[in-house]
């Protein structure tokens, strides 16, 4: 008897509660899979949202609506009062800032995206040269959804490592670490196309430089392990002569990194001195001039001459950042974890940063050439 | 004869009262008596033959249920050479395998209605039984509900005594013992329970004696009603015994340790203890290469999550957790959902009705109308849904998906409970999505936990972990890596198991 009570509980409770789940059923949404938010008028926010319409017509529309308002909320509100059905963000898939809105700070939006259940964290964050809404407005030929295509944008090429992965998980947790800064890509409107251009630099939430998209691969290099990126160099025929001869100035090169591996080591704690060991090892794609790699001693060059090369241009990247105080890499952390009682807060490690010592050892192998795909 | 004192044991047990006043019935000496009290006794049938041969002599059989060619070459000439004999010397001039005197009239009325001839010789109490019993019974066909390619292509059928004879031909060992039991009040239905002395475990063959032993049924005329009269659990949705209309398969599990039970009049012999995992197995996975038979029984167990949680995920994804489409798939999706009016939750429980309907009306329907349900079914019903915007084709396609991985699961019953499950889940999730699958999911975890066979836990060799019996579980390894008696069956452990109990509850009476 008692057994039958509980389970005649439990069957009314269960038949209640099933009043407390909110249905989203996927027709009676619209999807909202790009927002770009920009600087309006007196500390508003304008936020462009493209939104996916499902009409029973077979076909799918994109709308794109525009709204200013104080809060993001308060644009959603504003857009919602616009659109046929509720809208929904669990399918946004790239967030696009405004380079000015960026240079004043995004901080509080990144914070108000990462507490919203609603939406993934392996969203796409990015910045906009000019406006967000110009670039989403703008009608594109062939491009039909721009949601989605700016995420495949983003997404193919950090898969193959031609950009420094964005997502908004990622750039929460360098965002809430006191010790360190994060990038965004640069998208910019080219016509009928959108390309990306570059990276911008970060410093607590304020985007305060920017560097060329040649450059993303050194950025890689340094932050990640480099697997499938592709890396041209120029060598300057200098460097390596007299083994190897060349027709101009200079031995362009493009490699393939096969496996890399780059480690951040604190050598000298009190003397704030660090070591940048990179190891590269790579395929040789394609040379500017017919070079016979199989001669050890030629190969023996090219690499030294990579090596000073990449070393180079890390130091000028490295140079650069510490001038924007702008530590993307992770030297923060990597002391924050390697020195017992760092103590570090964010001014004193930009103190420190901009100090540092910085040595740099790049490792080049080229274990294997002519053939690739 | 051993068969005949487990009768006397079970009359006894049960309802003596009436059993003992029909056991005190002598048989009247007089001719004339003699027949009355059988008709008396079975309230003269039309099939009831009653032949004077001579003055003394009177046979007595019913009509259709003995051998006719045996009683016209064999008993008939015999009686009439022997003219004025008592019982024991026609008994033993009879040329009849089974011959048998009776003193009691009941127990001869029994055997005169299984199909033996009794012959009543004036002036004695006792009966000649010669028993010619010929079964009209369908001919030995290849089994239709369990087919499979490789492998033997024969299947039981109603008799006992033939279906025995299958399983001795399989298994030619003394060993293979054979109890014989009769239970049901009306129907005196005979079963045989059937276990390898030496192989199976005594604390099962114990257990299946002493449940059918303490049956108190008026009958049985199918061994599937056995099964739920003797089940650990009646209650619960999961068959806890096998039902196999296959020989081989019935011989292999008597090998493997486990105890059969064939009953009269059934198609279908029992086996157990059984556990969950191998009503998912196939006779024929040990027919076929190994590599082949595993990934056929991995296919079978995916299968068996694809038909469950399939269309209820699809009901979730699409109610409440909409985030979790992939993006290519959003768009397909959600157009082919634009025009259905009714929310997904009614949206499939419309499709998975259609399907159930489609396969009962299957079931029910003569063969020949049979395959018109099918076209019906699949083409009007089907294109018909979509193109009235009545469900989605996405939908579509998850449904006959699950409806075809239901129907991959080699046992009948089983499949039936596969295809079942789900509609439950369907409801949880349309109410709950995502949280409703895992409660549903974690209800059924817990209830097959709680299942036993026999008293043998439900799930193994997963729970409890029997790492030797996995070699044979989901997939299936080399034949020289199968422990061809697994710790299921065991004798050693479970008679150890069992010895324990029975000393420590020996302790507890002495106590």
């Amino acid at each position: 008897m008692r057994k039958i009570k509980l389970i005649l509980i439990l069957l009314i409770c269960c038949s209640l509660i099933t009043g407390c789940a909110e249905t989203k059923i996927l027709e009676r949404i619209s999807l909202v899979t790009l927002i770009g938010y920009d600087n309006g008028d007196e500390d508003k926010v304008t936020a462009t949202t493209v939104v996916r319409q499902i009409n029973p017509e077979f076909e799918s529309r994109v709308e794109t609506q525009t709204e200013t308002e104080a809060t993001s909320k308060g644009t959603r509100i504003k857009v919602d009062m616009k659109t046929a059905k509720k809208l929904a963000a669990g399918q946004l898939r790239v967030v696009l800032y405004g380079e000015e809105l960026a240079k004043q700070g995004i901080e509080e939006s990144i914070q108000t995206l990462l507490s919203n259940s609603e939406i993934s964290t392996s969203v796409y964050l990015a910045v906009v040269r000019g406006e967000s809404k110009t670039l989403i407005e703008q009608n594109y030929e062939g491009i039909s959804d721009i949601g989605q295509h700016l995420y495949n944008l983003i997404d193919h090429n950090i898969e193959q490592q031609q950009l420094i992965s964005s997502t908004l998980h990622e750039i929460g947790r360098d965002n809430q670490s006191k010790v360190r800064n994060f990038a965004l890509p640069i998208l910019k409107k080219e016509g009928q196309f959108i390309g990306i251009t570059g990276t911008a630099f970060f410093n607590k939430g304020k985007m305060v430089g920017e560097l060329p998209s040649s450059d993303i691969s050194y950025l890689v290099l340094i932050c990640d392990s480099f697997k499938s990126g592709t890396l041209e160099l120029s060598l300057d025929s200098e460097s390596i002569s007299p083994t190897v001869e060349t027709k101009g100035d200079t031995l362009n090169l493009a490699v393939d990194s096969i496996k890399s591996k780059s480690i951040i080591k604190v050598t000298d704690a009190k003397k704030n001195e660090f070591d940048l060991n990179i190891l590269l090892k790579c395929r040789l794609l394609e040379t500017s001039n017919k070079i016979d790699i199989s001669d050890p001693k030629v190969n023996k060059t090219i690499e030294k001459a990579m090596n000073e090369k990449i070393e180079s241009e890390i130091s000028r990247i490295i140079k650069y950042t510490k001038e924007i105080e702008s530590d993307i890499f992770g030297f923060g952390e990597e002391y924050r974890s390697q020195v017992r009682g760092a103590n570090l807060t964010e001014e004193k490690w930009m103190e420190m940063y901009k100090k540092m010592k910085l040595n740099i050892n790049v490792d080049v192998e080229i274990i294997r050439n002519g053939v690739y795909e | 004869m051993f068969g005949m004192k487990k009768i006397r044991k079970i009359n006894k047990s049960n309802d003596s009262s009436a059993k003992t006043e029909a056991k005190h019935i002598k048989i009247p000496s007089s001719k004339v008596e003699f027949i009355e009290k059988l008709k008396e006794i079975t309230h003269s049938p039309a099939d009831l033959m009653i032949k004077e041969i001579s003055d003394t002599i009177t046979i007595i059989y019913v009509d259709f249920l003995i051998d006719v060619n045996t009683l016209n070459e064999q008993i008939l000439p015999t009686l009439e050479k022997t003219d004025c004999a008592t019982p024991r010397i026609i008994k033993e001039s009879l040329l009849v395998a089974e011959v048998d005197l009776g003193s009691e009239l009941n127990k001869c009325v029994l055997e005169m209605l299984i199909g033996a001839v009794l012959i009543h010789v004036e002036g004695n109490s006792e009966l000649v039984i010669a028993k010619i019993s010929a079964y009209q019974t369908r001919s030995l066909t290849t089994p239709e509900n369990e087919s499979q390619v490789i492998g033997s292509q024969i299947g039981f059928n109603e008799s006992l005594a033939t279906n025995i004879s299958l399983i001795r031909r399989y298994i030619t060992n003394p060993n293979l013992s054979n109890e014989k039991y009769v239970i049901g009040k009306e129907t005196n239905t005979s079963l045989s329970v059937l276990y390898i002395k030496g192989i199976a475990s005594e604390e099962y063959v114990n257990t299946v004696r002493q449940r059918i032993i303490d049956l108190d049924v008026s009958d049985i005329l199918d061994s599937a009603i056995l099964t739920e009269l003797i089940d650990d659990n009646s209650l619960t949705i999961f068959p806890q015994m096998l039902l196999t209309e296959r020989p081989d398969r019935f011989c292999d599990g008597l090998l493997s340790g486990k105890v059969g039970i064939v009953v009269n009049g059934s198609s279908m012999a029992i086996l157990c203890p059984y556990t969950f995992f191998e009503f998912f197995q196939s006779r024929e996975d040990q027919n076929l290469r190994w590599p082949i038979a595993t990934f056929l029984r991995l296919l079978r167990f995916s299968a068996i999550l694809i038909s469950i949680f399939f269309t209820p995920i699809y009901v979730a994804t699409l109610t409440f957790h909409y985030e979790v489409i992939p993006q290519p798939l959003l768009v397909p999706l959600s157009e082919s959902r634009a025009i259905v009016p009714f929310p997904p939750i009614i949206e499939a429980l419309f499709l998975e009705l259609i399907i159930e309907l489609l396969r009962e009306a299957g079931a029910r329907l003569p063969t020949k109308v049979g395959q018109t349900i099918g076209i019906v079914g699949g083409i009007v019903l089907g294109t018909a849904a979509v193109q009235a915007g009545i469900t989605s084709n996405i939908l579509i396609i998850i449904i006959a998906l699950c409806a075809l991985s239901a129907f991959t699961t080699p046992n009948y019953v089983m499949g039936n409970v596969i295809r079942i499950l789900r509609f439950p889940i369907i409801f949880l999730a349309g109410f709950w999505g995502f949280y409703g699958i895992m409660f549903a999911f974690c209800l059924l975890i817990i209830h097959l936990l709680r299942q036993s066979s026999l008293g043998a836990p439900y799930l193994q060799p997963f729970y409890p972990p029997r790492w030797k019996d996995m070699a044979d579980s989901v997939i299936r390894l080399p034949l020289p890596f199968i422990n061809r008696q697994p710790i299921l069956t065991s004798r050693k452990v479970n008679d150890k198991a069992s010895n324990n109990n029975s000393s420590n509850e020996e302790k507890m009476k002495q106590s």
